[in-house]
């Protein structure tokens, strides 16, 4: 039994090809790809029939498991992925969509690298499996396209630079994933067919309904489902194909079948990736220092709310000086997770918490400008900034002060009570023994009460005392403050060494 | 003052129940005759109670509880001697209790 573990938000996304005018054809559809980036969301039936037929593949559940799409879309291929045992890779070319399926799993606990870019301007690192339905019939023309025999062409930047999408996608997954599952047009298995690696690979080719993008507006279309494996070896690499290839036709009702010889290695095995999907081609970024190179050095140090803030008039020293300071980039991986806005190891020796809890809040202050000095810069501190450590130090050492500890007591300190019965008081002290409605004097101890008999006095517990004693009845309904820990005097603070 | 007596005023004063021990003890004294001169050896009266009598072959038992204990010491600290109750303490008794 599959559980959907997808947030239901995912699902109302739509497709641009369900938004776009009817395609009809396969060749409808290619008239309509610039409109629809060929971005047509696979059906739920479909994805469900995909993770039946591999969940004996991931039965273990001590396992995890990482799974690309490398055409995401609105992860619809991954509504069955546990979030506590897959991780999930998956890159598109709509970067709006992107960002809207980013947020939502944000929320939902998954462990995921999703990034806008082209199937064809990507490195990927290995994968356990990938499930894909990739768009269809987009000539990808790139100087980075992998080279893949009979799926890249000679294009315009040279050999191996011109591929079809849907070719591409599913090479590009092969040579990254133990299993594949595509969803192709159906001409796509007699391109596999030509390639020994892919075909030998092979596992199931199952026919889909000419109405299986009906939802998505495409009312007839010729698709199938292959899914591959690993690499046959030994007695099952020889098995006839008739064993190792499942065919036939599904449709919603069918049950999922078992496959010959699936399985793949999980993220243990595979080894973890903190880079699992690289773009290349050319950066996209924005420069991070845009101050001019002036030559003037000086790096003035400001508060800026519990940071300190530098201020540069030459953008070399700048980055000198941040380089000095932040000194690496810390990234989270799948061991350990940093904070959101923890992002350089050398990053809170600007902190002004962090400076102001040093015991020479003002020496650490000074090393900050040696490291600023020995990266090239000349420190300048501003006076607000030494003010503002000092404001920070008072507030830390006022904050340290306890509180006292004043409760309300019933009764008063002294009263008088009337004993229930004949007992003794405690047994460790001679005579302290009450008889029964004799009238006794009680008074407050820390243990709890020093009793007045007509034998002497003597100390007996709390909860002992309530259990022999009745006090007066005005005593019941008073009540008194009792200081029990008085608040530390709030002490001379220390002056910070200027 | 019997000791039957005395049980029934620490009763009375402290709230506590010795239970039927002491009566049945005496109601089986009362039975012994010249066929049975004894209380046979390891009968207990007022067994689960306060106050539980053991009979042994050559000696008889009064066990007390704690509360009991407390109870007797009490009555003898207000109404006997005061050094009884302090022998009574200083003689351990508490722990056998």
């Amino acid at each position: 039994m599959l559980t959907h573990y997808l947030p239901l938000e995912l699902e109302q996304l739509q497709s641009r090809g369900s938004l776009a005018d009817n395609a009809g054809s396969l060749a409808g559809l290619h008239e309509k790809r610039k409109e629809t980036l060929s971005q047509f969301f696979t059906p739920a039936w479909l994805v469900k029939f995909i993770w039946e037929t591999l969940s004996p593949v991931f039965d273990n559940t001590e396992n995890k498991y990482s799974l690309l799409d490398n055409s995401i879309g609105a992860a619809a291929m991954f509504r069955y992925a546990d979030p506590e045992r897959f991780h999930l890779y998956g890159m598109d070319a709509d970067g709006k969509l992107v960002d809207e399926v980013v947020s939502i799993l944000d929320e939902c606990g998954y462990r995921f690298d999703i990034v806008h870019a082209h199937l064809e301007t990507v490195d990927l690192e290995k994968f356990s499996a990938a499930l894909i339905n990739p768009p269809f019939s987009i000539p990808l023309s790139s100087p980075f396209l992998k080279a893949f025999p009979g799926i890249t062409h000679y294009g315009k930047h040279g050999p191996d630079t011109s591929a079809l999408s849907h070719e591409y996608a599913v090479a590009q997954a092969l040579s990254h994933c133990d299993i594949v599952a595509a969803v192709v047009p159906a001409t796509t298995k007699h391109i596999i067919a030509q390639n020994t690696a892919m075909a030998s690979r092979l596992r199931a080719v199952f026919e889909l309904p000419s109405t299986t993008f009906e939802d998505e507006n495409v009312k007839s279309v010729k698709t199938d489902l292959l899914i591959f494996g690993r690499a046959l070896q030994g007695p099952a690499a020889n098995a006839p194909e008739s064993i190792r290839v499942k065919r036939g036709a599904i449709d919603e009702n069918t049950p999922a079948p078992a496959l010959f010889q699936l399985n793949c290695r999980t993220m243990e095995e595979i080894g973890y990736s903190r880079h699992a999907i690289r773009s290349n081609g050319i950066e996209q970024s924005k420069p991070v220092i845009t101050t001019p190179v002036t030559g003037n050095n000086t790096v003035t140090l400001v508060r800026a709310g519990r940071w300190i803030k530098l201020q540069f008039a030459d953008g070399a020293t700048e980055g000198k000086v941040l380089n000095a300071i932040y000194r690496n980039r810390l990234f989270s991986d799948y061991t350990h997770k940093y904070p959101s806005k923890t992002r350089y190891s050398g990053q809170f020796q600007l902190n002004l918490d962090v400076i102001a809890m040093q015991d020479a809040p003002f020496e650490t202050l000074s090393h900050v400008c040696d490291v600023i000095r020995n990266a090239g810069g000349e420190p300048v501190v501003s006076e607000q900034l030494k003010a503002g450590i000092k404001a920070i130090i008072i507030e830390n050492q006022r904050m340290g002060i306890p509180f006292g500890r004043t409760v309300y007591r019933k009764g008063t300190t002294e009263f008088k009570a009337t004993a229930k019965r004949m007992a003794l008081i405690n047994r460790t002290q001679k005579g302290a023994a009450v008889a029964m409605g004799e009238l006794v004097k009680a008074s407050r101890s820390e243990s709890g009460f020093l009793v007045q008999t007509g034998r002497g006095q003597f100390s007996c517990e709390h909860d002992t005392f309530f259990s022999l004693f009745t006090p007066e009845n005005d005593v019941l309904e008073a009540g008194y403050w009792e200081e029990v820990h008085p608040p530390i005097h709030r002490p001379t603070l220390k002056k910070s060494r200027d | 003052m019997t000791l039957q007596e005395a049980f029934s005023e620490i009763e009375t004063t402290s709230g506590i129940s010795f239970g039927t021990a002491m009566s049945e003890y005496i109601t089986a004294a009362k039975q012994l005759n010249s066929r049975q001169e004894k209380i046979p050896s390891r009968t207990v009266f007022g067994k689960g109670k306060h106050l539980e009598i053991h009979c042994f072959k050559d000696k008889h038992e009064y066990r007390l509880s704690i509360p009991a204990f407390d109870a007797v010491v009490a009555f003898l600290t207000i109404n006997g001697e005061a050094d009884v109750a302090e022998d009574i303490l200083n003689a351990n008794l508490l722990e056998a209790a």
